[in-house]
């Protein structure tokens, strides 16, 4: 039983892929770009899911994958013409598939409202079309399926049955051999095996075919279906009749479906009989000499294969490999680089005579290094088109549960992210597009009064910026009802009525995390998840996310992450005698704090005068509380807050840029404020990677340093 | 103990079918696609091969078709294990020689039987 | 937690003659005193080295060490248990230790033996012992030369980082 789970969490997490895939496939059949291999891969998909859903019994997946499954199939078989109210309902029951598969999973609930709806259009559309029950029946062989009408229909009900068993020639070729037939047959009751009198003549005998039919007696308590069922694997390459029955002669009759199994390097095997025209035999011909390289004689076969009810073979050749694998990988880059590093400190410190030489090649490896490290990181960066996929489903859904019109845009799905982010970025964009569904689109009515088109738009965009993503998620909705946002604070005590706050940090009390409670939400926002788990989730993944508000027209959210979570550009300083590392991302300029004006202001904390602009001027060290060291803090990085503008933060020392690969404080402390991990340097040392936006909120006191027990 | 091929695109799948192979003691090595599995039959020699049809790549018929060509797979048996049910598959079966065509959801005693009997 | 269990069995269990399930614990020095911990959640013991402190970090915590590619927490056990930091020097000592899921380091003044006991031999601890609320001590072991007190390691450094949420 509890492997039984296992697979199906195994086969649950396949089904996440497949149901990505084919949404993706189905939009782009819906956008009328696809292709046969488009219609292929989807068939595909619904097959493997129907596959898995009969393996473990899920009956409900089962009969809706079936039917979707003959649609699809009808389409490939161009039996079905893929036109748009087609495709919007093939949209749907991928929809439907992935509910109830999510339904599978959860073990049960309510079969989803529209399952009907759309189970009945699938049949319809499938029954417009003129095929029986989608199956293609158009080349069934008359004489086997009438072999096995006949033994099932004339069989009498008796303990004693009668056959003729007929190997035909690809018995032994199909991989049967009639000494084990024999053997499993007597469990079934064989009691006598007589063969035919009537043998080939000498000259006609091919060992691989064999020349003799039995006269087979069972005497057995198994019904005719017993009997059928046991047969039905011998059925492909052997006549097996019920005796009494006039039958073909079955030599002849196999005769005409022989393919050639002998091949030419196996002389004792010549086939008795010339290829029939029906097969293409001359490629088959050309590949067989190649038998040593079986890998590209089986590309070469592949190509004529594609007008058999087979499907044509896929183009892309890709690998499916353990995501612990690459990270194995990853880490060992990491250290490497680590070690590497080390080694070309300890070089520039002892020159030698042959010092320049490998200096030089200390060099290249590096660069070798680096290069072997974007590689890797590379094999685990994915389109966020897998995540973004999913949300037009999500828009869909939330439109017909709220009686609302919207349409989803997407763009840049084809930007690459490290997977790791990937897999943490579907939640907060499922809110955040809850969010403007449910708070920002108005019901057509309303849209169209305001002189909005009925239909909302919400764009969904990424792109890349540097080291870093942007996601934005635009709406062209009601944007954030400032008077009802603030009324709710005061109301749940989140400010009090005698604050005075600005627009925009009326905004910001959407992100608060008692802003959103169970008792007001909709059945669509649910749960009580609000807009403060978005934040904490983008932070968590060492993101930033702004809100960009304007009434009436619509909002905007933007999300700023890394590309990766394993690796990124730093600027290494010190203070206070240890190192420490800036992401690159967030460095604006370095600048020696000698060289500028520095005023203190009467709250004891200081601005620098920087190009007619004043910054606030943070000692790292105080910050951090680190001790004083001998030097000066001398240098003053400005950094880009992303959320409060430029900052300069007062360091000891420049050291310069290098990559980093990240290391997780959490997976063996905790979070630690102001601080997003750790990298180990050359030496082995630990240095911190700061957070800046998190060290300005430890700064401001927003966020009480956490503090431990006793 | 013998030594079986399980090819399946569907990971689930492939696992379940392996195990339940290995429980019975059966010495399994798998396959995700015909591809893989044409180098399977080439290194591990097997005694008997299951394979899905519809797969990436090389699907089971094609695999068969091409199995059939080999030395380590001229005469081993090789079911389809299979949701498909259209005769016009089956006969496809038939002529690139596969064994025996098994309906999915497979039925563990049934598989292991046929391995008994057939390998 | 499956170890403390182990422990808890009450010392009035009689004792067989055969069958007595023995437990190793690693025993090691802060101040003269002896501490136990189980071997199966020692994961290795280190030499010292210096550490990468953190912002706010716990009176007790000596900050972050690079344990071959993976971040790891030091604590200071003199200090956890209200003493003075260690002046850790090359003779100090690091016991890599499993809470849970996680690699802790804890630091000592050095390691001394590895002893087998028995849940027989643990006594528990006297109620009102110094140094805070006794749950930090899982028992008191008798060897031969002094008194072990079995550390609690989830009690003395809890995950954190469960609390946060």
């Amino acid at each position: 039983m509890d492997d039984d789970e296992d697979y199906q969490a195994l086969f649950f997490t396949e089904c996440r892929e497949l149901l990505t895939d084919l949404a993706e496939h189905l939009d782009v059949l819906a956008a009328g770009e696809g292709d046969l291999e488009t219609v292929n891969a989807a068939f595909r998909a619904v097959h493997s899911v129907k596959g898995g859903a009969a393996a473990f019994g899920f009956d409900t997946l089962i009969s809706f994958a079936h039917v979707f499954e003959t649609v699809m199939d009808q389409i490939r078989g161009d039996r079905l013409e893929l036109t748009d109210d087609v495709s919007s309902v093939l949209l749907r029951a991928g929809d439907v598939m992935e509910v109830l598969v999510e339904q599978a999973q959860l073990g049960g609930g309510e079969p989803p409202a529209k399952l009907e709806r759309v189970l009945a259009d699938l049949e319809e559309i499938a029954d417009i079309v003129p095929t029986e029950e989608g199956e293609d029946t158009s080349d069934l062989v008359e004489a086997q399926s009438d072999a096995v009408d006949v033994a099932e229909a004339d069989l009498p009900d008796e303990t004693v049955f009668q056959f003729l068993f007929a190997p035909g020639p690809d018995f032994i070729a199909a991989g049967h051999d009639p000494l084990r037939f024999f053997k499993s047959a007597r469990n079934h009751g064989l009691t006598e095996i007589l063969a035919d009198p009537e043998v080939v003549t000498l000259d006609d005998v091919d060992p691989a075919v064999i020349p003799i039919r039995w006269t087979l007696t069972f005497e057995t308590e198994e019904t005719a279906e017993d009997l059928d069922e046991f047969f039905e694997f011998y059925r492909m390459v052997a006549d097996i009749t019920p005796i009494g029955d006039p039958v073909e002669d079955p030599v002849e009759e196999a005769v005409s479906d022989q393919s050639q199994a002998s091949a030419p390097d196996f002389p004792e095997e010549a086939p008795q009989m010339p290829p029939p025209a029906v097969k293409p035999e001359p490629e088959k011909q050309e590949v067989v000499p190649e038998r040593p390289a079986p890998v590209s004689e089986s590309e070469k076969a592949r190509a004529p294969e594609a007008q058999t009810p087979a499907k044509p073979t896929q183009q892309t050749k890709s690998l499916r490999v353990d995501l612990n694998r690459i990270d194995r990988l990853v880490n060992l880059v990491g250290e490497m680089l680590i070690t590497q590093a080390g080694l070309a400190q300890r070089m520039t410190e002892e020159t030698n005579a042959q010092g320049l030489e490998v200096d030089h090649s200390v060099e290249s490896m590096s660069r070798q290094l680096r290069e072997l490290q974007e590689s890797v990181m590379a094999i685990r960066a994915q389109p966020v088109k897998s995540v973004f996929s999913r949300m037009p489903r999500v828009v869909r859904d939330l439109a017909d549960k709220l009686n609302k019109k919207a349409r989803l845009e997407l763009t840049g799905e084809q930007t690459e992210v490290d997977t790791t982010v990937i897999e943490e970025l579907s939640e907060p964009l499922t809110h955040m597009l809850r969010n403007s569904m449910d708070h920002g689109i108005e019901d057509p009515e309303t849209r169209t009064e305001l002189g909005k088109d009925p239909v909302g738009l919400i764009r969904l965009s990424a792109e890349h910026k540097g080291e870093r993503v942007i996601i934005v998620v635009q709406d062209d909705g009601r944007g954030i009802d400032r008077d009802r946002v603030l009324a709710k604070a005061i109301e749940r005590d989140l400010v009090s009525p005698d604050d005075v706050l600005n627009p925009e940090e009326i905004d910001q009390l959407i992100f608060h995390p008692g802003f959103s409670t169970a008792s007001e939400v909709s059945s669509v926002s649910g749960r009580g998840v609000g807009m403060d788990v978005v934040k904490k989730k983008i932070q968590s993944l060492g993101g930033r996310c702004v809100l960009v508000n304007n009434p009436g027209k619509g909002s905007r959210f933007t999300i700023t992450l890394p590309l990766t979570l394993a690796v990124m550009d730093g600027m290494t300083v010190t203070s206070g005698g240890q190192q420490f590392i800036l992401p690159l991302s967030s460095v604006v300029e370095a600048v020696r704090v000698g060289s500028c004006k520095i005023r203190q202001l009467p709250d004891d904390s200081s601005v620098m005068e920087r190009r007619g602009d004043y910054l606030r001027l943070l000692s790292l060290r105080k910050m951090l509380d680190m001790p004083k060291s001998q030097s000066d803090q001398d240098m003053a990085i400005i950094l880009d807050t992303e959320t409060d503008g430029h900052v300069a933060l007062q360091v000891d020392d420049l050291i310069g840029q290098r990559q980093v690969v990240l290391k997780s404080l959490e997976a063996n402390f905790k979070k630690v404020a102001g601080v997003s991990g750790a990298t180990i340097l050359g030496d082995g040392h630990v240095a911190l990677i700061l957070d800046v936006p998190g060290l300005i909120e430890l700064l401001d006191g927003t966020q009480p340093a956490a503090e431990m027990i006793h | 103990m013998t030594r079986v091929l399980a090819v399946d695109d569907t990971r689930a799948l492939r696992l379940m079918l392996a195990d339940c192979l290995k429980k019975a003691g059966h010495d399994v090595v798998v396959a995700s696609d015909g591809v893989e599995a044409l180098d399977q039959l080439r290194t591990h020699k097997p005694e008997i091969v299951i394979t899905d049809l519809n797969m990436p790549n090389m699907n089971g018929l094609e695999f068969i078709e091409e199995a059939r060509k080999m030395p380590e797979g001229q005469t081993v048996p090789i079911l389809l294990l299979t949701t498909e049910t259209a005769q016009a598959l089956k006969d496809r079966a038939k002529q690139v020689k596969a064994t025996g065509w098994l309906t999915k959801p497979f039925d563990p005693d049934q598989i292991l039987g046929l391995v008994d009997q057939l390998a | 937690m499956t170890e403390m269990a182990e422990i808890e069995i009450p010392t009035d269990k009689v004792a067989t003659s055969k069958n007595i399930e023995y437990f190793q614990y690693v025993t090691f020095l802060v101040d003269e005193r002896t501490f136990g911990l189980d071997i199966k959640n020692v994961r290795e013991i280190k030499q010292w080295s210096a550490t990468t402190s953190l912002p706010n970090q716990a009176k007790f915590t000596r900050g972050v060490l690079n344990l071959r590619g993976t971040i790891v927490p030091v604590h200071d056990l003199r200090a956890r248990f209200g003493g003075p930091l260690t002046e850790a020097t090359d003779t100090h000592v690091v016991v890599i230790v499993w809470i849970g899921t996680k690699t802790v380091g804890v630091l000592v003044d050095a390691v001394s033996d590895i002893i087998s006991i028995s849940a027989e031999d643990i006594r528990p601890v006297p109620q009102g012992q110094p140094n805070g609320d006794g749950s930090t001590i899982a028992g008191l072991v008798c060897s031969e030369d002094a008194m072990v007190a079995l550390l609690n390691l989830e009690v003395l450094f809890p995950d954190e980082s469960v609390l946060l949420e």
